[in-house]
Order: C-alpha cells, then sequence, then structure tokens
C-alpha cells in the first residue's frame, strides 16, 4: 500500500542540515525532515553560574524544549529528559568538569517525528559547537500501521501518525559497530547489542515481534541519517 | 584566506562572530570533495596526509603503542576515532585532531585580555572567553603584595569587577583552571578603549603583544583568547580620551575586524600595515 505521499515504507522524507544560523550561540542547527523542522542551539560549555549546577569531574547539561505554540507541558518535559539523557550518553563530558553546556531546541514546524527531529538537530548542534563526542547519535521515527496487513512505516507524518497502531521514536549510535567498546579517553564505557539503541519512547499497542522489527528496521534508517549528519558537518 | 604555513590555513567560513549559515542536502557530495581537495592543496609540505575528519570518523585503523594519543581523539576497539571535527595534526608519532572552532584554550605563556567578574578574599575571577573563568591570585599579582604584608589588603582598591586587565597564562590545571599572573595588578588595568573580540584562532602566540601608535598616543594589547584591547597609551582610568585619539582608537578597531573578516591572522604587524 502506497503511502500518502509516495515514499516507500521504509523512505525517509528529505533531510536538511543547515548549521552555524545563530551568531550568538556556540552552536546552532536546524535539522528538517520533510515538514518538521526542529533549531537547536548550543551554549557551552561555560562556567557554571551556581554550585548547585557545577559537578567538579564532569559537565553539566542542560535542556530546554520549545514547543511551535502553546505553553510547556508534561509533554515537552518528557522530551527534555529524553534529550538530555540522550545527549549525555555521546558527550564526553569528563573533559569538562565544573561547566555547564545548555542545549535549546526550538520546534519550528511539527509534521510528525518532531522528537526524533529534535535529537537530530541536538547532535548536529553539539557538533557545531565543536563539544567532544564519543560518536553521533541518530534517531527516527517509525510507526505501525493498524490492522493485520498493517506495515511498518519510517518516518511518519503527522497523518500517518494518528492512524497507526503505536508510534516509536528511537534514538541509536550508528557509528558504533562492535558489540563491547573499549573504554574511552574519559574513562567511560559504552555497551549495547549490535543494534546500539540509546533511547527509545513509544506509545501505543505492538506485539514483542512488531516491536523488534521496528528497532531493526530503525537502526538502518539511523545508519543514513548518521552517514548525512557526517557529510553535513564536514561543511565547511 | 591567509595561509599560515606553520599551522596551517585559517578559514574564514568558522569565524564564530560571521558564521554564514550553511546547507547541505542528500546529494552534495561534490561539495565535500571539493573542501577535502582545498585542504590538501594548502597543506604543510612535508607532512602527512591533511585530512578532515568528523566525529565516529576512524583516523588510524591499528593504533598501537607507538601513536600518541592526542586532543580530540578516543581510542575504540584498538583504533583511533576522531572526538571532533576538524583537521588531522601529525607531529611525530602524535595524533591530534585540530578543530575547526571552538573556545579558546588557555596554554602557558599565553597574553590574555580579561575582564574582572568577581572579587573574592584571595583573588579575582577573570572572563576569558574561555569554558571556565580564570583565577587571577592575589599572591601573583606583584605589587599587591608588598601591600598584602603591611596589612589586611582591601582587594577592591586594586581591582573590581568590571576592570579590564591585561594578564600572562601562569598555568592550567589539570581540570581546565587557568591561573594568571600580572607584573602589578594596578597597573595591569587597562585604561579606557575598547576591546574587538574575534575568534581566538586569528591571534597566535607572538613574540610582542603590544604595539603603540606614537603619533596618535594609542596603544593596542593583542590577547590571544581572541580578546583585543585598543586604548589610550599611558592614561589613567579616570583619564577622559580626545577626539583624535577616539578616532584612531575607533579605526584601529576597524581594521581588526576587517582583517577577522577575511580570515587573516591578526598580529601587530598586519595592523601595523593598515593603520600606520
Amino acid at each position: 500500500m502506497e503511502r500518502a505521499d509516495g515514499r516507500r515504507p521504509g523512505e525517509i522524507r528529505i533531510v536538511r542540515c543547515e548549521r552555524g544560523l545563530l551568531s550568538r550561540a556556540d552552536g546552532s542547527a536546524q535539522w528538517t525532515q520533510g515538514g518538521t523542522s526542529c533549531l537547536a542551539s548550543v551554549a557551552g560549555p561555560t562556567q557554571a553560574p551556581t554550585s548547585a549546577k557545577e559537578d567538579a569531574e564532569r559537565a553539566t547539561l542542560e535542556v530546554v524544549f520549545k514547543p511551535r505554540a502553546g505553553l510547556v507541558g508534561s509533554t515537552e518535559k518528557q522530551y527534555e529528559a529524553l534529550i538530555r539523557r540522550s545527549c549525555e550518553a555521546v558527550i564526553l563530558a569528563a573533559l569538562h568538569p565544573r561547566t555547564l553546556i545548555q542545549v535549546v531546541v526550538q520546534v519550528v514546524s511539527d509534521d510528525g517525528g518532531v522528537l526524533a527531529c529534535a535529537l537530530n538537530a541536538a547532535c548536529a548542534a553539539l557538533v557545531d559547537a565543536a563539544v567532544p563526542l564519543r560518536t553521533l547519535c541518530a534517531a527516527v521515527s517509525m510507526a505501525q500501521e493498524a490492522g493485520p496487513e498493517g506495515q511498518l512505516l519510517l518516518d511518519p507524518s503527522a497523518a500517518e501518525a494518528a492512524a497507526a497502531a503505536a508510534v516509536g521514536t528511537f534514538a541509536y549510535l550508528p557509528l558504533l559497530h562492535s558489540v563491547s567498546e573499549e573504554v574511552s579517553a574519559a574513562g567511560d564505557s559504552i555497551s549495547g547489542g549490535d543494534l546500539q539503541l540509546l533511547t527509545s519512547l513509544t506509545r501505543g499497542r505492538l506485539t514483542s515481534d512488531q516491536l523488534l522489527d521496528m528497532v531493526e528496521a530503525g537502526r538502518q534508517g539511523a545508519d543514513r541519517l548518521a552517514a548525512f549528519m557526517q557529510q553535513a558537518a564536514r561543511q565547511v | 584566506m591567509h595561509v599560515d604555513h606553520r599551522r596551517g590555513i585559517h578559514s574564514s567560513a568558522t569565524v564564530r562572530c560571521r558564521s554564514p549559515s550553511t546547507l547541505a542536502t542528500i546529494t552534495h557530495s561534490a561539495a565535500v570533495c571539493r573542501m577535502e581537495s582545498k585542504y590538501q592543496a594548502l597543506g604543510r609540505p612535508g607532512e602527512g596526509t591533511v585530512g578532515v575528519v568528523c566525529v565516529g570518523d576512524v583516523i588510524e585503523p591499528q593504533a598501537n603503542d607507538s601513536v600518541l594519543r592526542g586532543h580530540g581523539t578516543l581510542l575504540r576497539s584498538g583504533s583511533l576515532v576522531a572526538s571532533r571535527c576538524g583537521r588531522v595534526q601529525r607531529w611525530n608519532q602524535l595524533v591530534l585532531v585540530e578543530p575547526l572552532a571552538g573556545a579558546y584554550a588557555a596554554a602557558v605563556g599565553h597574553v590574555v585580555v580579561g575582564r574582572i567578574v568577581q572579587v573574592e578574599a584571595t583573588r579575582w575571577l577573570v572572563d576569558i572567553h574561555a569554558t571556565t573563568l580564570a583565577v587571577l591570585p592575589l599572591s601573583t599579582a606583584g605589587g599587591a603584595v608588598r601591600k598584602a604584608a603591611e596589612g589586611a589588603v582591601d582587594m577592591r582598591s586594586i581591582l573590581v569587577e568590571g576592570d579590564l586587565i591585561a594578564a600572562e597564562v601562569q598555568a592550567v590545571r589539570s581540570d581546565g583552571q587557568v591561573q594568571l599572573h600580572v607584573r602589578d595588578a594596578v597597573a595591569s588595568k587597562l585604561p579606557p578603549g575598547t576591546v574587538v573580540d574575534i575568534p581566538a584562532a586569528l591571534v597566535r602566540p607572538q613574540r610582542k603583544h603590544v604595539h603603540h601608535w606614537a603619533a596618535t598616543g594609542i596603544k593596542a594589547v593583542f590577547g590571544c583568547n581572541g580578546a583585543i584591547w585598543i586604548g589610550v597609551d599611558g592614561g589613567s582610568s579616570a583619564a577622559v580620551p580626545g577626539i583624535e585619539q577616539v578616532q584612531a582608537v575607533v579605526q584601529a578597531a576597524t581594521a581588526v575586524r576587517a582583517l577577522a573578516g577575511v580570515g587573516q591572522a591578526i598580529t601587530p604587524a598586519a595592523v601595523e600595515r593598515m593603520v600606520p
């Protein structure tokens, strides 16, 4: 069954990444996937303003997620926590003790998959700010259509997500290919399965097989997005 | 574009104060090849390959003990991986990634221009546009030590919040804290002038960091942290500069901004050529 905009089930919308948009931020990036666009800005590492936020051994990360319209509610707070934990896993925080890194993500337009777009924008902005990273983090959103003939759709639009039985956002570390990792310069270690799944947020009803299919298919999409993110990072 | 054969090129596209937005679509591979060949053409003769890497790229597939890991690299499963985007620099066995942009990284011996942001009991905290505030201890601030020996010293009578100083980096601790020192704390306070903020990569450590213009009586201090102070030479902080001096200061500041805008390295000689 064809999708509304003519895409195949495993096809991502047109991706755009603009870097260096904001002159007063240390790093900024606008990540657009089809009709969804998020602008992320990174300030730091800077001196932590209060001792409450200061950590003597690593950098503190603060994330603010601003929706396109309306007040900040519990969904936005949940997104903030997910973006913060995902970014903390990739930033080499031990290289900048007692500093604060602030990431602000502003939703410019929302046509489905806004959390995945926000995660990609945050990672691209961290690269733009020259914050040392272990690897890149790429996120995709997936939808499982309702019914016995339902297909697995990659990067659903808002209409597709609303009609689906379940939607999920998955963030991966696509450039890590081995099962267990060596200790890095910072002394931390990442271990994960072959899929290197970092974060997931799902909503709806899925069988366990469908969930595993979703995670595997999402990994392939994340590989492509990471390759694109690297290409965008090389553009000076 | 200025080519400094010691350290490679300074690309104007990476200045923080005027960075153009870059648009990359999924079919832009041609531009990547163009940029990598541009770096190779201007690479230092006799060095190894000049490569531009991105986060996660493998620099050395088998990094054994003969390879020293420098800044911007990680060891992962026996291979050397980049943790920052930038150019790979190879100096004998040291491999590091020089980032294309980033905050000022202090090193011992750098002359910096900073602003006092906090006065504490035995030290001042100075903002030098680095990731953390720098520390100017009372003990290293020359002239004040003698006063301290006579009795309790009032820190505020020497330097207050908002004062601009020119100092030298004495030490960089392992956690990144920068320690400064000056010959005389009172004399290091800079008289009225203006500070031009440019990317720190454009100001390299050099022999002379101060330049005098005798004709107009103004002085410039080139801070390695990207803060160039230009102002009245030898005046006290309360003196009001004359109109010719103000014009000369503005002219020199404009020259520095113009040089920074095209990616030229800022040295006293370069500014002298523009503003004799």
